[in-house]
């Protein structure tokens, strides 16, 4: 997919977040006059947006952007599959697991201490002999003492 | 001005404060400022209201004392996570994290450091000048703000996030405009209304903002470098604090610029430092002889947005004394523990507590000295150790502290899920060419500042708009904005039609 054709999808869904945003805006409840409205701001900045989705869909309309459907369902799946994107999805991936999982389970400290000893051990090298443990513990217990007992905030 | 009242309360000033008690105050006051600002999620309004706990015995004037001491370390501390880890401590640190961290990529992490203690420094000495000289003008000025002027005072702030594009503007301000809509996510002030929170009882309360500037630059760093191993450390270059200061030099009158304005902005109340770090930064952008540095490591935007946000400290001081209207949040707080000892500052107030101003004076420059020392020796420790560090190892650490920031803000679990989906957002932007900055500046601007404004003032209006035309401070802000829109575009736009006229005319 070309950067036109790009930027003609994400012109696309510009002006669908607007209409959306619009739309939301209205269903806002309204007591005396227009200008007190909730619903006046915000209907404002979709309209603004609005604009600015459709001046940026002519930009890339003129400089050859097109939807191709088959293009799009084709460079999808590569987007997640392909090397050089597979650091920041395993890096988006190692971290979703740590924060959404691990930690309501089974507490920041602990799910922390596991965290970077897994990082460690898996992406540090040179610190794989013993280094790594000795490390994520020690930066855990660091934590512990400058938020728990020096700024006295309930984080477990 | 009665310069022999001044000098003799300044000189009494500085006897109370050189005392052991007084420096142990202060230094303690510094020294958790600049630890709590460092910490992502632990922002300076925290910090001080942690230690205002410690304050209740004490007397009201060392109180104050102490905590803005606090607050002037808070503010400075912040910028040292967002140089050395791309993770802005406060919310007025977030310029420092796109100019400081680019610098520490490039290995001059010392360098960085070293500006934003020297541009802190003089921001603070030099608002601390005007509060000295000009605080009855700038008082009277400020009694004239009313939601009009800070509603255009918002259009500025839109003016300074378009111009924060990096090249493509429409791409800027359709990011300045989804921040703004965000900013809009919550209990709508006036109304009490819920907008946008889709039956939620986490986004009634609207969008945190160090959660979400956690996800925007913390978490981006994290997702791009946890597994990649090809990224190698950054290199070092040592530097001294006299380095810094001759490149300092170098650019004073910047300094000195962005010190009038973020003095300007602190005493203007509602504001604060989260705003005039933007305007600052613009304000450095705009008049800067290499503006293709910015973004990349640029000396002059370090430097304006650290003078600018420090000068901000004193400015605050002006309402909070005179009027007893707070000036920023940590002021707001401090005013809380005035009213707790039974201290009510007022318009009279200073007429027979004149030593107030001189010892709050004193002990913000005193507390400059002391974050000089302690932030560069810090500063410097913490980038040794962390250059040293493989980068695959920062990046999990990093991914720690942003968790731990994330959450320690408001303790609430969804500020996590926040802060990630926030870091998600920012790495999709960055990949598909969209700026971030105007997104976090519209999201500063856009609930409070612009909407609830606007809607104060045509309330008080009646329905007209006339007000925002005609008040005399009103004008003054719209020319302002004009003289700064013509001398960004306008003035560009000439030269280079006179160029191309010129290029046209030799061929």
């Amino acid at each position: 997919m070309s950067k036109h054709d790009k930027d003609f999808l994400i012109a696309c869904f510009v002006v669908a977040l607007a209409i959306f945003i619009f739309w939301n805006s209205m269903t806002m409840p309204m007591r005396g006059d227009v200008i007190e409205s909730p619903a006046v701001f915000p209907g404002l900045m979709s309209v603004i947006l609005f604009i600015f989705g459709v001046a940026y869909a002519i930009r890339s309309l003129t400089r050859g952007g097109r939807i191709k459907l088959d293009q799009l369902f084709r460079s999808v799946v590569p987007l997640f599959t392909s090397k050089k994107n597979r650091p920041t999805i395993l890096g988006i991936l190692f971290p979703a697991v740590y924060a959404f999982v691990a930690v309501p389970l089974i507490g920041f400290y602990i799910s922390s201490a596991l965290f970077m000893t897994i990082m460690f051990y898996a992406y540090v090298k040179r610190w794989r002999r013993w280094f790594f443990l000795p490390v994520s513990i020690g930066i855990t217990l660091c934590l512990y003492l400058i938020f728990n007992k020096l700024f006295m905030l309930q984080i477990w | 001005m009665d310069w022999a009242q001044m000098l003799t309360g300044l000189g009494k000033a500085f006897g109370d404060l050189s005392t052991p008690y007084g420096l142990f105050l202060i230094t303690i006051g510094v020294a958790v400022g600049i630890l709590g600002g460092a910490l992502p999620g632990v922002s300076t309004t925290m910090t001080v209201a942690l230690l205002a706990v410690v304050t209740y015995k004490m007397d009201p004037l060392w109180a104050i004392i102490m905590l803005s001491a606090v607050q002037l370390g808070g503010t400075y501390g912040g910028s040292i996570s967002a140089t050395v880890l791309n993770i802005p401590g406060t919310p007025a640190s977030a310029p420092t994290a796109i100019e400081g961290y680019q610098l520490t990529k490039k290995g001059e992490a010392e360098v960085a450091l070293g500006i934003n203690v020297f541009a802190s420094f003089m921001g603070n000495n030099l608002g601390l000048v005007l509060l000295l000289l000009t605080m009855p003008f700038f008082v009277k000025l400020s009694m004239m703000f009313g939601p009009w002027e800070m509603f255009w005072f918002g259009i500025f702030g839109v003016f300074i996030a378009a111009n924060l594009s990096e090249g493509d503007t429409l791409k800027g301000l359709i990011a300045a405009t989804v921040g703004l809509v965000l900013g809009c996510v919550g209990l709508d002030s006036i109304d009490g209304s819920p907008r946008f929170a889709f039956g939620t009882t986490y986004l009634v309360g609207g969008i945190p903002l160090i959660p979400a500037m956690i996800g925007l630059y913390g978490f981006t760093e994290v997702f791009s470098g946890l597994t990649d191993i090809s990224v190698k450390s950054f290199p070092l270059k040592k530097t001294s604090l006299i380095g810094a200061a001759k490149l300092w030099w170098k650019y004073r009158w910047l300094s000195v610029r962005t010190s009038i304005l973020g003095y300007i902005i602190g005493v203007a109340p509602g504001i604060g430092a989260n705003v005039s770090c933007w305007v600052g930064y613009d304000h450095a952008r705009s008049t800067s002889k290499e503006p293709e540095k910015f973004g990349k490591g640029s000396i002059e935007g370090l430097i304006g947005s650290e003078t600018c946000n420090m000068a901000n400290v004193p400015g605050a001081y002006a309402p909070v004394l005179s009027l007893s209207i707070p000036g920023d949040a940590p002021t707001a707080i401090m005013l809380g523990i005035l009213m707790i000892h039974g201290v009510r500052p007022g318009p009279t107030f200073l007429l027979t507590n004149s030593h107030w101003l001189y010892e709050i004076t004193v002990a913000l420059f005193l507390g400059g000295i002391l974050f000089v020392i302690i932030g560069t020796y810090a500063g410097k420790g913490l980038v040794r150790m962390f250059v040293s560090t493989p980068r695959t190892a920062m990046a999990a650490i990093v991914g720690v502290l942003c968790v731990l920031g994330s959450y320690a803000a408001n303790i609430n679990i969804n500020d996590i899920f926040l802060a990630f989906f926030f870091g998600v957002l920012g790495t999709v932007m960055t990949a598909l060419g969209f700026p971030v900055s105007p997104l976090v500046l519209g999201l500063i601007l856009g609930g409070d500042l612009l909407d609830v404004q606007f809607r104060r003032a045509l309330m008080a209006g009646k329905g007209s708009i006339a007000p925002f035309f005609t008040r005399g401070v009103s004008i003054a802000l719209i020319l302002f904005i004009i003289a700064v829109v013509f001398f960004q575009y306008g003035l560009p736009m000439l030269r280079g039609k006179k160029e191309k006229e010129r290029t046209v005319i030799l061929e």
